[in-house]
């Protein structure tokens, strides 16, 4: 069944970057919210357990805004 | 299923017959050291480029102790080893295991120098070498010495004055890595008293054999006979590989020991893992859903340790008050080889606490 893994993954970032939720905008970066390259490890870690859903080195990187993750955790999770 | 009586459990087997039944490990002395020789953040800040901000967001360190030259592995294990013995009320053993990367000499391993320092006389001793993990493999050894009635008591050290294989120079591995040595007296009892060793899981994957690794000073490089490049000297770690194969095994051997140990997650009152890097002890919580309040964090203070990392870790818990006597404590490590495990143990009542470490000088 596949999910939206976007609601839990800004959580997720929202805790990590000690930021309340409504502050994470989806046409930001990683990089714009100040996290590190260790937060890509937790974030793979996070959604591997979630949504069952392996994230290969390298697929995600802190430049990429938050909505191209969401489109690539759907598509990954064969929505 | 679980199966809650019989062969599968030590916690009931055999306890009407005492006979019959192999002696279950007791936790009875619990000792540390650490070399006197501080290093902060900003100390390093003098030689690499890096900054204390950087070192406390990606690692949770603030400082850590480093071995004056001359130091070696055993003088830190000694000290630990006393403090244990001390500790558990009596200076005789019937064994001496010490887990360390950073043996005194290439040959012969320090397990002997350490009991000799002791004053223990010709009791068997050895080393156990999982790095990182060391202790946990360590500890399920000196465990099975006992079981299998080769000593009724025995010394398990985790020692490792890791800095001297570390790169002084090098910003990915100097900040992290550090010195120091814990200890542990085991002693012969039952799977139902309190300070008892309930169950253990061990792996390894040599596949993972480069993750972290010091390429030189060892046969493959020896067998030259020529001298070894600087570089090859001193460790090197591929570090995200190592922060998510340490997050997934460590999380992995935990459930699988909690599993036989018949425990939940829910009933673990302190996760105590090895200290490799508060994100890593974080990450592991939260996929165990164990909460932040029940994994113990030290590794502010002392680094990473190696080997001595758990048993530090024990002491500095024990010296807090943050274990009382029964509690459910889960270990866990992940390190180089790759190696990982974890133990379940209760622990004991009425342990002596040696007070806080502060100088391995003799």
């Amino acid at each position: 069944m596949p999910v939206t893994a976007y609601p839990g993954l800004v959580a997720f970032i929202a805790e990590k970057a000690e930021i309340p939720i409504e502050e994470i905008d989806p046409e930001r970066t990683l990089e714009d919210l100040s996290l590190d390259s260790l937060t890509l490890i937790e974030i793979a870690l996070f959604i591997q357990r979630e949504y069952g859903i392996e994230v290969p080195e390298g697929d995600l990187v802190l430049s990429q805004k938050l909505a191209e993750w969401a489109a690539y955790l759907d598509e990954r999770s064969g929505r | 299923m679980t199966v809650r009586s019989g062969l599968g459990d030590p916690g009931t087997a055999g306890l009407g017959d005492p006979g019959t039944a192999a002696p279950t490990a007791v936790l009875a002395g619990l000792g540390s050291a650490l070399p006197p020789r501080v290093v902060t953040n900003h100390d390093l800040t003098a030689r690499m480029d890096t900054s204390d901000e950087w070192i406390r967001t990606r690692t949770g360190i603030a400082e850590r102790r480093i071995v004056d030259p001359g130091t070696a592995t055993s003088d830190l294990a000694i000290e630990a080893g006393r403090r244990a013995l001390d500790s558990a009320g009596g200076p005789d053993v019937g064994a001496v295991v010490v887990a360390t990367a950073t043996p005194d000499h290439p040959c012969p391993a320090t397990g002997p120098t350490v009991a000799a320092g002791l004053g223990l006389g010709t009791v068997p001793a050895f080393d156990v070498g999982a790095v990182c993990s060391g202790f946990l493999y360590a500890l399920a050894t000196g465990a099975g010495l006992i079981a299998s009635s080769v000593a009724d008591s025995v010394l398990v050290v985790g020692a490792d004055a890791f800095t001297t294989i570390v790169d002084p120079y090098d910003r990915n591995t100097a900040p992290i890595f550090a010195d120091g040595a814990g200890a542990v007296v085991l002693r012969a009892g039952r799977a139902d008293e309190p300070g008892a060793l309930r169950r253990t899981e061990l792996a390894s994957d040599g596949m993972q054999a480069d993750l972290i690794r010091v390429a030189a000073g060892g046969s493959r490089q020896r067998s030259h006979h020529s001298a070894a490049l600087r570089e090859d000297q001193y460790l090197t770690m591929r570090g995200g590989e190592v922060f998510k194969n340490a997050v997934l095994r460590m999380t992995e051997a935990s459930r699988t020991v909690l599993d036989r140990t018949g425990w939940s997650t829910a009933d673990v009152d302190l996760l105590v893992g090895h200290q490799a890097n508060v994100r890593i002890l974080h990450a592991v919580a939260e996929q165990l859903g164990i909460g932040q309040e029940r994994a113990y964090v030290n590794i502010g203070h002392t680094g990473n340790t190696a080997a001595a990392s758990i048993p530090l870790a024990l002491d500095d818990a024990h010296g807090e008050g943050r274990l009382r006597a029964g509690d459910k404590v889960l270990l866990t490590a992940f390190g180089a080889g790759t190696t990982w495990g974890a133990i379940t143990l209760t622990w004991p009542d009425g342990l002596q606490y040696t007070g806080m470490p502060n100088s391995a000088a003799a």
